[in-house]
């Protein structure tokens, strides 16, 4: 019993030291993080169209998704550009979501 | 060391259940214009029979000197929307026509990727969420889509809990 729940920690160890999903995050969270941090802050005023894009990630191994500023920005119709930000979620290194959020009009 | 293992497991569980919390629904800005809301991308399932490729996505964004909701919906189809309308039909009926504005067209595989915005009255948009039976948004060419009754259930509580903060700090 006592080798397997090691061989269980070993491999659920090396699982997550070896191939973590991870997003940018103003603080560190490695069992579990949701955070939001700024990206970029122009001269226009803030507008009243808000855009999102993201990438997603699983296991660091499989990563999909556009999370550009370009692409959240489309997705509002926004051609002034007031701040962007972002949103990191991590689940114990599985299963990483980056979200980019544009404001402007 | 079993204990802690098992410690660490539950407060992890814990953890992501509670991730869902209403707060990561929505966000809000304070713009010169008054406070700006958006309600992020929810996922609405097409209508059985239905030509859409995949379930709409949508947002939506209020500014709270505006009298009108933004609803901007990204539809998988497999013909362009040329449409310039779509059409609310509510539980009981009620069909309301509203005009749309195409923010951008992109190809998708064999189909295309429409993402289209609706601008509906503050409080049309209450009504929808009033009712207790989803509605249903068609597009046109077949691309319908609505909530089943179970997903509205939830979908319409966290909405209309979110109004109840927005309309309290109008």
């Amino acid at each position: 019993m006592k080798k397997v729940f090691f061989s269980a920690m070993c491999a659920a160890c090396a699982l997550m030291l070896t191939s973590c999903a991870m997003t940018s995050s103003p603080v560190t969270g490695f069992v579990y993080q949701s955070t939001k941090g700024p990206i970029t802050a122009t001269s226009n005023g803030l507008g009243s169209k808000v855009g999102k894009s993201q990438a997603t990630s699983i296991l660091g191994a499989i990563g999909t998704g556009d999370a550009s500023i370009e692409a959240a920005a489309k997705s509002a119709g926004i051609k002034k550009i007031s701040h962007v930000d972002y949103e990191g979620s991590n689940i114990l290194g599985i299963y990483a979501k980056h979200t980019t959020i544009v404001y402007g009009e | 060391m079993k204990k802690l293992f098992l410690l660490l497991l539950v407060q992890t569980l814990c953890l992501t259940i509670t991730a869902g919390n209403i707060n990561k629904l929505y966000r809000s800005a304070l713009t010169d214009k008054g406070m700006l809301y958006f309600l992020d991308e929810q996922k609405m399932p097409k209508c059985k029979a239905g030509a859409s490729l995949k379930p709409l996505l949508f947002d939506v964004t209020y500014l709270t000197s505006n009298d009108t909701v933004s609803i901007k919906s990204t539809v998988i189809s497999l013909q362009a929307y040329k449409n310039t309308a779509v059409t609310i039909e509510k539980s009981n009926g009620q069909k309301i026509t509203v005009p749309t504005e195409v923010i951008y067209r992109d190809l998708k595989g064999k189909g295309y990727k429409n993402r289209i915005e609706i601008k509906i009255p503050k409080e049309t948009y209450l009504e929808l969420y009033n009712d207790s039976q989803p509605f249903i948004i068609d597009f046109g060419d077949n691309n319908r889509f609505g909530f089943s009754a179970g997903k509205w259930a939830k979908h319409r509580q966290d909405v209309n809990r979110i109004w109840e903060i927005i309309l309290l700090n109008k």
